[in-house]
């Protein structure tokens, strides 16, 4: 029987686990990597160029909307979730959810832009006037980040088990 | 508990985007009305907005300000803040407020005709508590490219159009500097004078694209007076008018200005003078007047070929004593010099006086007629001088001599001067001799009168006396002048 730190899994249990990994871990490579990673091309391909803005504006949008760091977290995220699915129920388990669930609210931090997103269109988009929009999610971030602050808990109740006698 | 959170989570993000989802439908604008009190106009935009979510909309507000370069407002808009419970409708009205009297038309037609920076600051905010909350702003300089930059009006010329009516072209031209309006449609334009009567319109068709330059030709219709002043008949002037012109606009109703126009006026009988007038002989009754008529045709599209009619009045009467006529043919750009001729009746009803002294005869005389179409009149007055045709009459002593056993013969020298210019004196002199009783002594030959004007007679007058009336120291001989243009009795005293 393979074994993986303190854990003995059959074989088809640990292919089992390998193959929920990947599926998990692709999924959140999608959506937290590759999605904000590609946004633009993404959008180029869905959206008729006509119906969008100049090229430059719109960069110069999503810059102010995507923190250049989200892809960095998500890619952690996808590493993190392909371990919490091969490695549950060993002592790694609950260090690991801990991390998964730091790097998930920092992910959400980012993404909301701390509760209020704040967009600045370019001058050259409104006739030369430079216009600002700031909406004020922080309720609706916060209520994204309870699931994170709970693995969180989940993950330091299993350490301690883990750890006890 | 996990899997309840991200319930949580996903059911607010649901309930939020419901309740705009659901909304946005019942989002109406309501009838725009318009209020105008003295110079300030409001416009209400109702905009009634239907809440059929799950959560409130609250503190929706809207602020709007614009002001040109110089920082005069433009237009103010305001709205809010207004709060719509979770299942009702509640009008949310935007009002715009925009002071006429800030808005001149000066301030006007700078925005018009020259490009600047607007200043735009606006404003917009809202929330869906306590999830969502939404502020916007805007603020900056909004170029304002001025739909009729550079606008203008280049040097009319003018031609004719028909007997009523000159034809002004007018080149106009500007840039439409405007990113978003195209100009389209006809313009027109109104000429007044200083009473406000409308004397000239036209209209141009414009059809100028955004960013584009036009360049046209406003055709002016100018009405001629149908009797053509003093002023403008014989005066060259520059012509003071004010033009209105209404340029069409973008979907805003015309753009009018008023601007003052100068036309150059070139009077068709410029410099006209009439030159002293020359009398001669013609017949009986009237004697030939002749008066050099002089001027040059300034005007570029008035060709005169007309017959002038000349009217002669006297001055003291009022009544018409003469007539006379001259064709003119004047073309555009030339002068004209010739003989008005015409003949004005003696003044036989005078010629008591006239015959025997000087005088300046005073006649008006009224000249009309018609040139392409436009009639014309004018009054000069004309003075001619009269020379008496028996001037500086004078006799001698009365000599008499023994005829017969009844009566004396006598001999009376004489003499006088022609001074007329043209009036011969001709025909006969009879004469009576009268005491100073006024009782008849005696008779004079009759004597053929033939003097030239500007000649000079001195001569003898023969006749008969009474003998008992030889001997007094006076007598009163009347001379009896027989001419064609009448028969005038004149009184002298004779000494013997």
């Amino acid at each position: 029987m393979p074994k993986i730190l303190d854990l003995e899994l059959k074989g088809s249990s640990l292919a089992l686990r390998v193959v929920t990994g990947i599926i998990a871990a692709g999924i959140t490579f999608f959506l937290l990597y590759y999605l904000p990673a590609n946004f633009l091309s993404l959008l180029g391909q869905l959206v008729p160029a006509q119906a969008l803005p100049d090229p430059s504006i719109l960069n110069t949008l999503l810059s102010s909307l995507v923190n250049p760091s989200l892809p960095m977290i998500g890619l952690l995220l996808t590493v993190l979730v392909f371990l919490e699915c091969l490695l549950r129920g060993s002592k790694a388990y609950g260090p690991i959810l801990i991390i998964s669930g730091l790097s998930f609210i920092a992910y959400l931090y980012l993404l909301f832009h701390g509760g209020t997103m704040t967009i600045t269109l370019p001058a050259s988009l409104l006739m030369g006037i430079s216009a600002g929009v700031a909406v004020d999610l922080t309720v609706i971030m916060l209520l994204f980040m309870l699931p994170s602050l709970l693995t969180i808990i989940k993950g330091a109740v299993l350490m301690t088990k883990k750890s006890g006698p | 508990m996990i899997i309840i959170a991200i319930i949580i989570a996903i059911g607010a993000v649901a309930v939020v985007a419901m309740t705009i989802a659901q909304s946005a439908p019942y989002v109406s604008l309501g009838q725009v009305s318009p209020n105008i009190t003295d110079t300030v106009a409001r416009i209400d935009i109702p905009v009634t907005i239907g809440n059929r979510g799950y959560l409130a909309f609250t503190d929706i507000s809207a602020r709007l300000s614009l002001k040109d370069s110089n920082g005069t407002t433009l237009v103010e808009g305001s709205g809010g803040p207004l709060t719509i419970p979770a299942g009702s409708t509640s009008t949310f009205v935007i009002t715009i407020t925009i002071d006429t009297a800030q808005i001149t038309p000066e301030l006007l037609q700078g925005l018009m005709t020259n490009s600047q920076n607007l200043t735009v600051n606006a404003s917009l905010g809202g929330a869906i508590p306590p999830m969502v909350s939404l502020a916007a702003s805007a603020s900056g300089n909004f170029y304002w490219g001025a739909p009729f930059k550079s606008l203008q009006m280049g040097s009319p010329t003018f031609s004719t159009y028909n007997s009523t009516h000159l034809l002004i072209t007018t080149p106009v031209s500007f840039d439409n500097d405007s990113p978003y309006f195209s100009i389209s449609g006809p313009g027109s334009i109104r000429v007044v004078d200083a009473n406000g009567q409308q004397v000239g319109s036209g209209t141009i068709n414009i059809n100028a694209p955004s960013n584009t330059h036009f360049q046209g030709n406003l055709n002016i219709y100018f009405t001629i007076p149908t009797t053509l002043t003093e002023s403008l008949l014989f005066n060259d002037s520059t012509l003071n008018y004010d033009a209105i012109v209404e340029l069409p606009s973008f979907g805003m109703g015309g753009f009018s200005f008023s601007n003052p126009v100068s036309f150059d006026w070139n009077a068709p009988l410029n410099g006209f003078a009439l030159g002293t007038p020359s009398i001669s002989y013609y017949n009986s009754t009237h004697f030939k007047v002749s008066s050099l008529i002089s001027f040059e045709n300034h005007s570029p599209f008035i060709s005169i070929d007309a017959t002038v009619q000349a009217t002669v009045y006297n001055t003291t009467s009022g009544s018409q004593v003469g007539a006379g006529s001259l064709t003119i043919h004047a073309p555009s750009g030339t002068t004209f010099s010739q003989n008005l001729i015409g003949y004005v009746e003696l003044p036989t009803q005078y010629l008591d006086t006239l015959l025997f002294n000087d005088a300046t005869l005073n006649y008006r005389a009224d000249f009309g007629g018609t040139i392409q179409g436009y009639s014309f009149s004018m009054s000069k007055d004309l003075q001619v001088s009269w020379g008496a045709p028996v001037k500086d009459l004078t006799t001698g002593t009365l000599q008499a001599a023994a005829y017969n056993a009844t009566h004396a013969s006598v001999t009376l020298p004489f003499s006088f001067i022609d001074n007329s210019a043209f009036l011969s004196v001709q025909g006969t002199l009879t004469s009576t001799i009268l005491l100073t009783n006024g009782a008849e002594v005696g008779t004079g030959d009759s004597y053929t009168l033939n003097v030239s004007p500007g000649a000079t007679l001195s001569d003898d007058l023969t006749g008969y006396i009474k003998i008992e009336a030889v001997g007094q120291t006076s007598y009163i001989l009347q001379l009896n002048f027989q001419t064609s243009y009448g028969s005038i009795i004149k009184e002298v005293t004779l000494h013997a």
